[in-house]
């Protein structure tokens, strides 16, 4: 079954442009998160938040004050977090229901976050413009902050947190353990990470460049291979053996082998 | 040295003089001023007159007329007169004078006139394309819908369901390999 949704066709009147600026797939792909950052075109966008099973049905929707920047679902679908320009981290529960936010400390002035949720739901992490990285709990507890190079434009967490990534607008890939410790700091000073995806136990991270790359890591972040897909590589992600990585690149969809060539 | 051999002498003649005349030894050899090393000539003694004293009753014999001994004319070793040996001349060697060649006259070499070279065409450095290792890239899928990009993608666990999303709001899913 394949099929495509219209966002865009169900926005508001007066929104003059809708886009995807978030979007996550459950364990078996029964539930997708999508979130649309509406463009009225007064300057003043909006985010909202879909639910959909697999027909597409909407199971929901909920709007969040700011653009959505980023959103993550846990495998059972039971968590959805947002990132927002309006500053804040959303968590949700499986009804839609905003269970709390997390006002980071650029606040609304530093317009950039970026969220995900660990498989098993366990752990948010979260990034800002001004350049800091979070490990919270479910319950919104803070359990570590990393200062970064350069304003965070992705972020992954694989399961119980054991490995949490980053990718800055200043080249660099942090891989960290759960306790916030870094692992390893790859630096590609001559390009951005824009995109970064971590399979569930952590052992393959991979990471898009605005070069047009895409990179794989292991574990300990040591680099298994790259691979140029032309223009900047906006997503990429990671299933849960590690073996498939899926890229997007201009108008396509790349499809990989995580083993490399 | 010389002055010490002489007063001995003399002393020997004054004992002459009051003693029985005896035969009187002949005068000392002249010993030529030969430099000797201060150890190699021992002094000798002269023998003294012996006394004769059983004569008493003779009459005396007229004395002898004294002789004077002529005291040796030290005679000077002439001294050699030192040989100027002489200096050898040196022989100059006349170093022949330099012979003056005339400088080259400059010859005017031509200025090459410049020639217009065609500019070098700029081949372009190919930029790889978008095409990942045959066996990386398991397949690509590109949107139909002019001006969109494709803005985010996720890939279920399982790997069984693959969702992409657009900059223009589209949400396309698929099993995976199809779209």
């Amino acid at each position: 079954m394949t099929w495509t949704f219209d966002g865009a066709a169900d926005a508001p009147e007066g929104v003059s442009q809708r886009s995807v600026t978030g979007l996550a797939i459950d364990f078996d792909g029964n539930r997708i998160l999508a979130g649309f950052t509406d463009d009225p075109g007064t300057g003043t966008e909006a985010g909202i938040l879909y639910l959909m099973d697999d027909r597409p049905f909407t199971l929901w929707t909920t709007s969040i004050r700011g653009p959505v920047n980023g959103a993550g679902l846990s495998d059972d679908a039971s968590r959805a977090v947002s990132g927002s320009a309006d500053g804040n981290i959303y968590s949700l529960n499986m009804d839609g229901v905003v269970r709390w936010k997390f006002e980071t400390p650029g606040g609304a002035s530093q317009p950039v976050n970026v969220a995900a949720v660990s498989p098993d739901g366990s752990r948010t992490v979260a990034g800002t413009q001004t350049s800091q990285f979070i490990l919270l709990t479910p319950e919104a507890t803070k359990i570590w902050t990393l200062d970064t190079d350069g304003p965070v434009n992705d972020v992954a967490v694989s399961t119980s947190g054991n490995r949490s990534a980053v990718g800055t607008a200043a080249g660099s890939v942090y891989l960290l353990n759960d306790q916030g410790v870094v692992i390893k700091q790859i630096s590609h000073p001559e390009t951005s990470i824009l995109a970064m995806g971590i399979n569930a136990s952590g052992s393959k991270l991979a990471a898009g460049t605005a070069d047009g790359r895409v990179f794989a890591f292991n574990s300990s972040g040591i680099m298994a291979w790259e691979v140029f897909l032309g223009g900047s590589v906006t997503s990429v992600a990671v299933n849960s053996a590690g073996n498939r990585i899926i890229a997007s690149s201009g108008n396509t969809v790349y499809l990989l082998t995580g083993d490399g060539p | 040295m010389i002055a010490a051999f002489a007063a001995i002498a003399c002393g020997g003649s004054d004992a002459l003089m009051t003693q029985t005349p005896v035969v009187i030894p002949s005068p000392p050899t002249e010993v030529p001023p030969t430099t000797v090393s201060p150890t190699s000539i021992p002094a000798t003694l002269v023998p003294g007159p012996t006394t004769g004293g059983g004569q008493p009753t003779q009459a005396p014999t007229p004395r002898p007329t004294a002789t004077s001994v002529p005291e040796p004319t030290p005679a000077n070793t002439p001294v050699p007169t030192p040989s100027d040996t002489p200096v050898p001349t040196p022989t100059v060697t006349h170093t022949p004078a330099p012979t003056f060649t005339p400088a080259p006259t400059p010859t005017n070499t031509p200025v090459p006139v410049p020639t217009d070279t065609p500019e070098p065409t700029i081949t372009p450095t190919p930029i790889p394309g978008p095409t990942p290792a045959p066996n990386q890239l398991i397949w690509s899928y590109a949107i139909s819908e002019a001006g969109a990009s494709v803005t985010h993608v996720d890939i279920s666990a399982d790997n069984t369901r693959i969702v992409a999303g657009t900059s223009t709001g589209k949400v396309l899913f698929s099993p995976l390999r199809v779209f």
